[in-house]
């Protein structure tokens, strides 16, 4: 079977992508999958049943539909935080390695700055003055994330100027930019596809935490969110797992899931194989 | 897991960025209350000190000198930074820096053991799934680590405190003393509160540095070195540990290094979780609050922790990478 | 006499990316004690990954065929902690660069260290962390000195600061000494060299052909090159390997004025053509993953038979040497 074949040439990615796909699924379905309006208040603090799978929240909200759709927003800030780190990121690097000369240095001098500061603390400072808001969350976490993008995609960019690709380009004729973006960015891709899903993970963790700690958006719940409620409102002390188990899980998984990815992009073949082929 | 930095670079070069760093910092806590929307008094000294000033609402303003020219104020705040004049907290009714630096102590008491610990537990097992690498113990010891690592810290601590705490009743519920106990049984009574948060951070670290580390002795066993120490008939231990793991080291100090602003927040959540009275716990507080100045200062604080521990690590690299001496 | 060293019909594959490479392909040797065998052939042959599999060090390569007895047992079957007994004291191994084959976190005197520690039977964790650069006045010290100053290291002020040192901070002449000390100091039955000359200079090759040859005389050697002047001056048998396969051995004289294997002919003109630079002669690269059947020499060789292409050519054994090629076999004519 050819799956198996798959699977056994890459486990670790096989079954992370797997994974990703179905939480894809279930969160872009979610308003169809859902049996019960996540909005709708009905008897709360109920246990699950047949009726509500997951039991309904400290104000009769079922439980289970809002899981399902919190999946929505918790992946679609993390999506947009590290879709705003990956291209800052790969501009920023494309340019500093590029360029070079003073544009890299200042580039690089700020990307390490940002880089050393700790993210999640900044985001609750700016959180607390901008106020709630999906948009503002997603904006803020992908601002503080590009600085490794930034750097991969810059020690690429000096490799393939090593390797003679710029200056046969350049030879012919061709412009900067185009250079840039023909053939440098192509063959930067795949690096940034692999620095995504990392930043992907990140973001998803960023914004759960920010949530947690009461700083997300009201009237658009996330997991985070629901673990927020969970704590504050008494989920956790009167012992309802079944409240706050779902939602720690599906972020638990979702993440998985993708540093699965990340660890299959990376596994490499055996280095000794090197002995044998490189000759 | 890539590792960023430039080693290279002097260690003048990074003191001064670090300098820079610390600078920015003070100028986005000055700027921020004073370039947001609304009455920048309000922004600086938090609401429930706004609202509740009456009529010292224009003393406050005199006193906090934003009356005067933009630069003056800047070089004013810059002053208080140094001197330790960091503004008041309503919420606590303490000066900023005695509350922050109070829960300071408590959050470094369980970050910096968690740095060690992981290190070493993920420096280990790190090694044994390398070295054991596309065999069951990899997939074991890797799948689980990954999995630990991938849930949110206060979850994972949630999780701990039901099943330790609550239900086995082991350890207790949260805070850091049982109160009233003095000396040696102090001691020992933080300690056992301590567990549980200890764990759970050291849990999702040591994660990480499995993953760097099984990378790291993954590619150092192609190297010739590692050939020639099994070819004169040490055993696989001695390989493992005396060669790969030691030339592993260097990287992990490193990562250490870069992950533990990662790790200082991983503490924040928590501390809430288990109550215990750290910075997590402090800026809990001062978000429901809106305890400004505290939340600006707690910021600050954290940063320069994350600075030392940089510098520290671009220290002990040096020592470990006699390529650099 | 019995041999020390008897391989049969070994066959080693690995695993790779672009397919399955039959780094070992049936190779015969033997070698009797106070031999010196070379083994000669270009990057690719499987000469590497022959020594390495006699020491079992071929992962991830897999031995999936053959026998391999070194005194008298039988290396295939051997558990780890066997094995492990075996290389060091049984069967050393002189690696090819020391820049790369020695730790360059430890300095040499503590590597030195940690061969005399395993001279001695201390191979675990605890013994080989606590192992440091022998002390002056020891034992282990002085056998140290008496090693290197017949390697050249005279001075009493040279050698400590010999021990002093890091890896990267020898030269090349002097790398290749220290890992031929380390390997005498093991007082091994069987000693591998594994390209001596290859990463060293004109007059550094001149110094380590002598060195070699010296060694030579009161050891059992194999050394593995592709060098004709190198193994010329050093082993008094030579094996000539060609896709995985040893396509012609015998007296190292002998094969190297008159060699019968057509391979041989032409490996031996292009040394005398480049001075014994190295040369990979892309003529003759065989693509290891997919060679056709039957010899794989046969798209390149000037004289092939149409039994070339369909059967691979067994060996055929003369008074002190053997050749694998079908001009010898039944199935084609006889020349010599």
């Amino acid at each position: 079977m050819k799956l198996t074949g798959l699977f056994k040439r890459n486990p670790w990615l096989f079954t992370g992508i797997i994974m990703i796909t179905f939480f894809m699924l279930a969160a872009l379905f979610s308003p169809w999958l859902a049996p019960h309006d996540p909005w709708q208040y009905q008897q709360p603090f109920l246990e699950p049943s047949w009726q509500h799978l997951l039991g309904t929240n400290d104000v009769g909200q079922d439980i289970f539909s809002e899981l399902l759709t919190a999946g929505r927003v918790s992946l679609g800030v993390g999506f947009t935080a590290a879709l705003i780190a990956a291209v800052t990121g790969v501009a920023i690097g494309i340019l500093a390695g590029f360029r070079r000369g003073i544009l890299d240095e200042i580039l690089m001098g700020a990307t390490d700055v940002v880089l050393v500061i700790p993210i999640l603390p900044l985001v609750v400072l700016v959180s607390v003055y901008l106020g709630p808001g999906l948009l503002n969350t997603s904006l803020l976490i992908g601002f503080t994330m590009w600085p490794p993008v930034a750097r991969v995609i810059r020690s690429r960019v000096l490799n393939l100027r090593q390797a003679g690709f710029v200056e046969s380009a350049r030879a012919l004729g061709a412009g900067d930019w185009w250079i840039m973006s023909r053939h440098v960015l192509p063959n930067v891709l795949p690096l940034v596809l692999a620095k995504f899903v990392l930043t992907l993970a990140g973001a998803m963790l960023i914004e759960a935490s920010i949530s947690f700690l009461g700083l997300g958006d009201p009237s658009a719940k996330s997991w985070g969110m629901m673990l927020h409620y969970v704590f504050t409102r008494g989920g956790f002390i009167r012992e309802m797992w079944w409240w706050y188990l779902p939602p720690g899980m599906a972020i638990a998984l979702v993440i998985l899931a993708l540093n699965l990815v990340n660890l299959g992009f990376e596994e490499k073949a055996d280095p000794r194989l090197k002995r044998v082929l490189e000759r | 897991m890539e590792i960023h930095s430039h080693p290279q670079a002097t260690m003048a070069v990074k003191t001064g960025r670090y300098m820079l760093v610390l600078l920015l910092i003070i100028t986005l806590n000055f700027l921020i209350p004073r370039l947001m929307p609304g009455d920048p008094l309000l922004n600086i000294i938090g609401e429930e000190a706004y609202y509740g000033a009456g009529g010292a609402l224009e003393t406050l303003r005199e006193g906090l000198g934003l009356n005067q020219p933009f630069v003056l104020q800047y070089f004013s705040y810059l002053g208080g930074v140094f001197t330790g004049d960091w503004g008041y907290s309503y919420l606590y009714m303490k000066p900023v820096l005695t509350a922050v630096m109070g829960h300071l102590g408590w959050s470094l008491v369980l970050v910096l053991p968690a740095v060690i610990l992981a290190a070493i537990a993920g420096a280990f097992t790190g090694s044994i799934a390398a070295w054991r690498r596309k065999t069951g113990t990899d997939t074991a010891l890797t799948g689980s680590l990954l999995l630990a690592y991938s849930m949110p810290h206060y979850w994972l601590a949630m999780l701990a405190l039901f099943v330790f705490a609550f239900m086995l009743g082991w350890f207790p519920l949260g805070r850091a003393v049982s109160g009233g106990l003095g000396g040696f049984a102090y001691f020992a009574d933080v300690l056992w509160h301590m567990v549980l948060p200890l764990s759970v951070l050291t849990l999702s670290k040591a994660a990480y540095d499995h993953l760097i580390v099984r990378s790291s002795v993954v590619s150092i066993y192609g190297e010739d070195y590692i050939l020639t120490a099994q070819s004169r008939g040490i055993s696989g231990m001695a390989v493992l540990f005396k060669h790969g793991l030691r030339n592993a080291l260097a990287p992990l100090v490193t990562v250490t290094a870069i992950q533990f602003g990662m790790l200082f927040s991983g503490a924040l959540m928590v501390e809430v979780v288990f109550s215990w009275p750290g910075m997590g716990t402090l800026i809990y507080q001062a978000i429901s609050a809106r305890d400004y100045p505290l939340l600006q200062y707690a910021f600050f604080i954290i940063t320069v922790c994350v600075l030392a521990a940089n510098f520290l690590a671009d220290l002990v690299y040096r020592w470990l990478d006699p390529r650099m001496r | 006499m019995k041999r020390l060293l008897e391989v049969r019909d070994l066959q080693v594959r690995f695993d790779t990316p672009r397919g399955v490479v039959r780094a070992n392909n049936g190779v015969n040797l033997a070698l009797g004690n106070g031999d010196s065998l070379g083994i000669m052939g270009e990057s690719g042959c499987g000469k590497t990954v022959l020594i390495l599999s006699l020491m079992r060090l071929q992962q991830p390569g897999v031995i999936f065929g053959g026998s391999i007895r070194f005194d008298g047992r039988e290396i295939t079957r051997l558990t780890q902690k066997e094995m492990q007994a075996v290389r060091g004291k049984g069967i050393a191994l002189i690696p090819q660069n020391h820049s790369t084959a020695l730790n360059p976190a430890y300095t040499i005197g503590e590597q030195f260290g940690e061969t005399l520690g395993r001279r001695q039977g201390k191979t675990g964790l605890w013994q080989m962390l606590r192992a440091g650069t022998p002390g002056a006045g020891t034992r282990d010290y002085e056998d140290l000195r008496q090693v290197l100053s017949e390697l050249g290291f005279d001075d009493e002020a040279v050698l400590r600061r010999l021990l002093a040192s890091y890896p990267n901070e020898l030269s090349g002449g002097m790398g290749q000494r220290v890992l031929i000390a380390m390997a005498l100091l093991l007082e091994p039955k069987l000693v591998i060299a594994d390209e001596p000359t290859t990463a060293l200079d004109r007059a550094t090759r001149a110094e380590t052909l002598e060195l070699l040859g010296r060694l030579s005389v009161n050891s059992t050697l194999m050394v593995v090159s592709h060098e004709m002047e190198t193994l010329a001056g050093i082993c008094n048998r030579v094996a000539v390997m060609y896709g995985g396969r040893i396509v012609e051995s015998g007296v190292t004289g002998r094969v190297f004025s008159d060699p019968r294997h057509p391979y041989t002919r032409i490996l031996l003109q292009s040394q005398h053509l480049t001075r014994g630079k190295p040369v990979s002669s892309a003529a003759v690269a065989l693509d290891m993953v997919s060679f056709p059947p039957g010899c794989p020499f046969h798209p390149f060789c000037p004289e092939a038979m149409p039994a070339c292409s369909q059967e691979a050519p067994e060996e055929t054994v003369f008074d002190s040497g053997s050749v694998a090629c079908h001009l010898y076999t039944g199935s084609g004519t006889c020349s010599k």
